[in-house]
């Protein structure tokens, strides 16, 4: 499954990470953006991986749902799955914690390299 | 889960106020009917006129009648593209067209809405009060949404792929401020089986405005929701069917409209705040069919019906379609006798939804 792991070089297995924006006055569910650490350069990974370590997600888990004022608003669904088991994080737009904008700017954006 | 928006009636709800406002001593009595009025609700300030004898009925709107009537105080800006709802004030009430697509549709829909409110049930205003109605328009970079932020109607520009121009739709406006109403009144949770009836609430109304707007009977309107916003590469009608929840589009782009019409087919989800906008279906076609049931023009009879469950102080923030049916049961046979066609109507039309109005149990009142 994991032919192109570099995991030799790393001590971290892989982080699947998969971001879908929900709810609006729409109501689609609109996939944003995907990405497995192991299918990309060992530097990109690694740099996934810090900002998820760095974002806390245990503890923002735990805060899911975070919800937002009024009504309409979009909802953003992270799911992060790793060796320390799979973490679904549900956040209002409005109220995404700064510590996780890198990294859903990246799902989104899909921008590789970026000056995270 | 509990108070987000509200302040201290989230955390002591009406019902122990109302105790204490009753069985308290002096002291306890003046902070109970004192303490409510650091809530912006208003349907607190009921719970209290219900306490203090007075009738619930009467509404400011109406005591204004024959002095002036009110008008609207429309105040469009322009987010410009960013996410700044503050943006500069294009256009205020009173003022010409700007030649604005946006802005004008926005001026005009929340006029249209504001109409609505007060010539089909007096209301004036999202507060009954005469706030004014804050447009805000070209929010956000190709934003394919519209939402009330507690203050505000902010709509997108759309993305030009999926969804379009966020004003094109009166229905939109109209649901938008009618969220505005809602929270005004009941406040019902955002979340789960109470934001799903709040989103209900909101398609009943914006559906209203549209049909007022166009002269529609309940027999001849297409019960659509957002019939303009899809751009032409979507295989879709609107984004919700009233009249047949699960029907309004399937696109290979987007899927299949995924509105449930029955109890049965509730969907139990962490998205979209618990699926709000998906068993909103449930309600709507139960409004549906209980107006055109009741027939004729289904802001009279049928919406005022719901319009009273939505301003009953018994609807909770936390009360689900339940509590809400059997409040629109009550409010059917207040308003035309218990044994009238209007009142079997609505009772029948929750029950082919698979949600009872019999008298509750106190469990079945709230949502969970």
């Amino acid at each position: 499954m994991s032919a192109s792991r570099r995991s030799s070089h790393r001590c971290n297995p892989s982080l699947r990470i998969e971001l879908t924006r929900s709810g609006g006055y729409a109501g689609l569910a609109t996939k944003l953006g995907e990405l497995d650490t192991a299918e990309l350069p060992e530097n990109e990974a690694r740099d996934i991986e810090e900002l998820v370590q760095s974002a806390g997600v245990p503890a923002l888990a735990k805060a899911s749902p975070m919800q937002g004022k009024g009504a309409d608003r979009f909802q953003y669904d992270l799911t992060i799955e790793g060796p320390e088991g799979r973490h679904e994080l549900a956040m209002s737009e409005d109220r995404i914690p700064d510590e996780l904008r890198p990294l859903i700017d990246r799902l989104k954006g899909g921008r590789p390299g970026s000056d995270a | 889960m509990h108070c987000r928006r509200h302040g201290l009636h989230c955390v002591l709800p009406p019902i122990i106020l109302e105790n204490i406002a009753r069985k308290g001593d002096d002291e306890q009595r003046e902070w109970a009917t004192r303490a409510p009025s650091r809530d912006s609700s208003i349907r607190l300030a009921r719970v209290q006129n219900a306490l203090a004898g007075v009738a619930a009925a009467p509404q400011r709107a109406d005591a204004l009648v024959g002095v002036a009537s009110p008008r609207p105080a429309r105040v469009i800006s322009d987010a410009q593209g960013t996410e700044n709802v503050r943006g500069p004030i294009v256009r205020r009430e009173g003022e010409a067209p700007t030649g604005d697509e946006a802005t004008d549709e926005a001026y005009d829909g929340l006029g249209d809405t504001f109409d609505f409110w007060l010539e089909a049930y007096g209301r004036n205003s999202i507060d009954d009060a005469g706030m004014p109605l804050r447009g805000v328009v070209h929010f956000g970079e190709q934003y394919p949404n519209a939402f009330w932020d507690g203050q505000r109607m902010v709509f997108g520009d759309g993305d030009g792929q999926v969804l379009g121009m966020m004003t094109g739709s009166l229905d939109v406006i109209g649901h938008e401020l009618g969220h505005g109403v809602t929270e005004a009144e009941a406040g019902l949770e955002y979340f789960g089986q109470s934001g799903a009836m709040n989103e209900s609430l909101s398609d009943v109304w914006g559906s209203l405005v549209k049909q007022r707007k166009l002269g529609q009977d309940a027999a001849s309107a297409d019960w659509l929701i957002g019939s303009e916003v899809w751009t032409p590469n979507i295989d879709g009608d609107a984004l919700r069917s009233l009249k047949a929840p699960g029907t309004a589009y399937d696109d290979p782009l987007v899927g299949k409209d995924p509105q449930p019409a029955h109890m049965d087919a509730y969907v139990e989800t962490i998205r979209d705040n618990g699926g709000v906008h998906i068993n909103s279906g449930i309600p709507n076609h139960a409004f549906y069919l209980a107006a055109t049931a009741i027939g004729g023009n289904a802001w009279e009879m049928t919406g005022r019906i719901w319009y009273e469950a939505l301003r009953d102080p018994a609807l909770r923030p936390d009360s689900g379609f339940a509590a809400f049916a059997r409040l629109a049961v009550v409010a059917a046979e207040r308003l035309q006798g218990q044994r009238s066609r209007e009142a079997a109507a609505v009772r029948d039309a929750w029950e082919n939804v698979g949600v009872p109005t019999e008298q509750p149990s106190l469990q079945s009142l709230t949502a969970h």
